[in-house]
């Protein structure tokens, strides 16, 4: 599966303390990647994600090859920040999926390329515990955390991540 | 693309940094001039740009057509402001509306109509100055008025927004019956003025039913009233509220009887000590004593001309007298009201997180944080 991650989702992984988790995942045929707006709205996180950008781990977009009167459409047909119209776009034009954890940004996005490419990093963090990387009981104890600290994330019991156990 | 506004911003840049903005974006020096005539650039170009010259990469992007219409009211002294200005500014006063929109918002500004209207003269502001004083703080027409940042915010409604500009110093709207103020991040006693000085604006303007917007350069040289009423008004709004008459007269007083000093002509510490006391800047103080007829006319520029050249600056020369350090001036980050519409509306899925990190100036990390549970 290949992602686009916006700066919701990687700084409430980060929080969680998901990110490495989930960046495994590229051991099970996951690839994840990031824009180069993205990473500046990542602020701090940044210098975090440099080795993995460096390892690999992390794939970054650049934006060169986004046309700037095509990026002002998006922008403004769904009026999101820059870097979620970053991810709009550039998964648009690469086939990528987009993840987000705003509610907004994801209506929109699969609005601009289907239901189908659009996850959160509740998805992810349930990839884990499918993977074995995390137990349910770890998966939920990090979207407790992601809350904690002020996650714009919906009501999930602890049931949500179980399935990837069985 | 807003080709015209990049265009301003390549031509108007300072040239003798041409060196550090191919280093930092990478762009040669050949690219950057195809870029200031003729060839269009990419997204990647854009927003390398964008972040050497601190705009946002949607100043340089065609605007949204929905809030071009506020961009056309800014003016600065009586012109139109440039492109990357007015679109940054029309920017957060649209989407502050939309933001708003619904909302119980707690003031539209009644305090508007206790004020003067018609007001012009030196006399007027004085008048406006007590009326304000006597509103907000009692009556009290001595003390100094640090708390004015958090009494626009929340007294009196003024959606207050701090932005990282040297485009300007302030700027102040009155749009949808809602009052905006903008300062620069500077010296707190300069945003303190700048503040007053476009609640000045904010009132000289009185009606509350008509719109209106300016952009203001610099607020603390004042300029003559037959060159621009509007801006006279603001200035002498700003010196009248920071340093009412009757505050002065007592504090010199007081001055002197620490000092035992007789009746001289005052000097430079004193008005250093006033300007420290009053939460100005020294040549902001000096020209208040000026109009108060307690120095010669063009005393407050040839005094701090005098300090520049003497000590290096006015601030200087109180620091090596070892007067009193200045009190700290507290501006609140970004409107309560708008935080707070803001992650209620992030939460029902009406504005994205990116979205209304950019209406409040606020990183995601910290719109994230804002919205976490506290705990009492």
């Amino acid at each position: 599966m290949n992602i686009i991650i916006d700066a919701s989702s990687s700084i409430n992984l980060h929080r969680s303390g998901m990110l490495e988790v989930v960046l495994g995942l590229t051991s099970f045929a996951f690839v994840f990647h990031m824009g180069y707006i993205v990473m500046g709205e990542c602020g701090d996180l940044r210098e975090v994600l440099e080795p993995w950008v460096r390892s690999g781990m992390l794939i970054t977009l650049p934006d060169n090859a986004l046309d700037p009167e095509e990026f002002a459409d998006v922008l403004n047909l769904y009026g999101l920040g820059l870097g979620e119209t970053e991810c709009m776009a550039l998964a648009k034009q690469q086939d990528l999926c987009v993840c987000t954890d705003d509610k907004a940004a994801r209506r929109a996005a699969a609005k601009h390329l289907g239901d189908e490419r659009v996850l959160g990093s509740l998805r992810l963090i349930r990839e884990c515990v499918r993977h074995r990387l995390l137990s349910a009981q770890q998966a939920h104890a990090a979207y407790e955390t992601m809350k904690d600290q002020g996650a714009f994330l919906p009501p999930v019991s602890a049931n949500y991540f179980d399935c990837g156990e069985k | 693309m807003n080709m015209e506004a990049l265009r301003q911003l390549l031509q108007k840049r300072n040239r003798a940094k041409d060196a550090l903005l191919s280093e930092r974006t990478g762009l040669s020096p050949e690219r950057l001039a195809q870029l200031e005539t003729s060839s269009e650039p990419n997204l990647n170009e854009l927003r390398l740009l964008a972040d050497f010259f601190r705009v946002d990469l949607r100043d340089l992007l065609p605007p949204d057509p929905r809030h071009q219409s506020v961009g056309l009211l800014f003016r600065s002294g009586g012109k139109d402001v440039d492109e990357v200005t007015s679109a940054a500014l029309s920017r957060r006063v649209g989407y502050s509306i939309e933001l708003l929109e619904g909302e119980a918002f707690p003031s539209t500004a009644s305090w508007i109509d206790e004020f003067r209207g018609g007001v012009k003269t030196y006399d007027d502001a004085e008048q406006n100055a007590e009326v304000f004083r006597n509103i907000f703080m009692g009556g009290d027409q001595v003390s100094p008025l640090y708390r004015l940042p958090q009494l626009a915010a929340k007294e009196m409604g003024i959606l207050l927004f701090l932005v990282r500009t040297s485009r300007f110093e302030g700027a102040s709207a009155y749009i949808e019956n809602l009052p905006f103020v903008f300062l620069a991040e500077s010296f707190g006693p300069r945003m303190l003025f700048t503040l007053a000085h476009e609640i000045g604006h904010l009132i000289g303007h009185h009606d509350r039913h008509q719109s209106f917007a300016i952009v203001d350069a610099q607020t603390e040289k004042r300029t003559q009233p037959s060159k621009n009423a509007v801006e006279f008004y603001a200035h002498a709004f700003a010196s009248c509220l920071l340093m009412p008459k009757s505050g002065i007269g007592v504090t010199l007083r007081k001055i002197r009887e620490m000092q035992k000093a007789s009746d001289a002509a005052l000097g430079d510490l004193e008005i250093l000590l006033l300007s420290r006391i009053y939460g100005v800047s020294f040549y902001a103080a000096a020209r208040r004593c000026e109009d108060l007829s307690l120095l010669p006319r063009g005393g407050a520029a040839s005094l701090n001309e005098t300090l520049k050249k003497e000590y290096g600056s006015a601030e200087k020369r109180a620091d090596a007298a070892n007067l009193p350090p200045r009190a700290d001036i507290l501006f609140p980050k970004i409107p309560a009201s708008l935080l707070k519409a803001a992650t209620e509306k992030v939460r029902a899925g009406e504005i994205s997180i990116g979205k209304a990190s950019s209406i409040l100036g606020l990183s995601i990390a910290d719109l994230l944080s804002a919205n976490a549970p506290r705990v009492n």
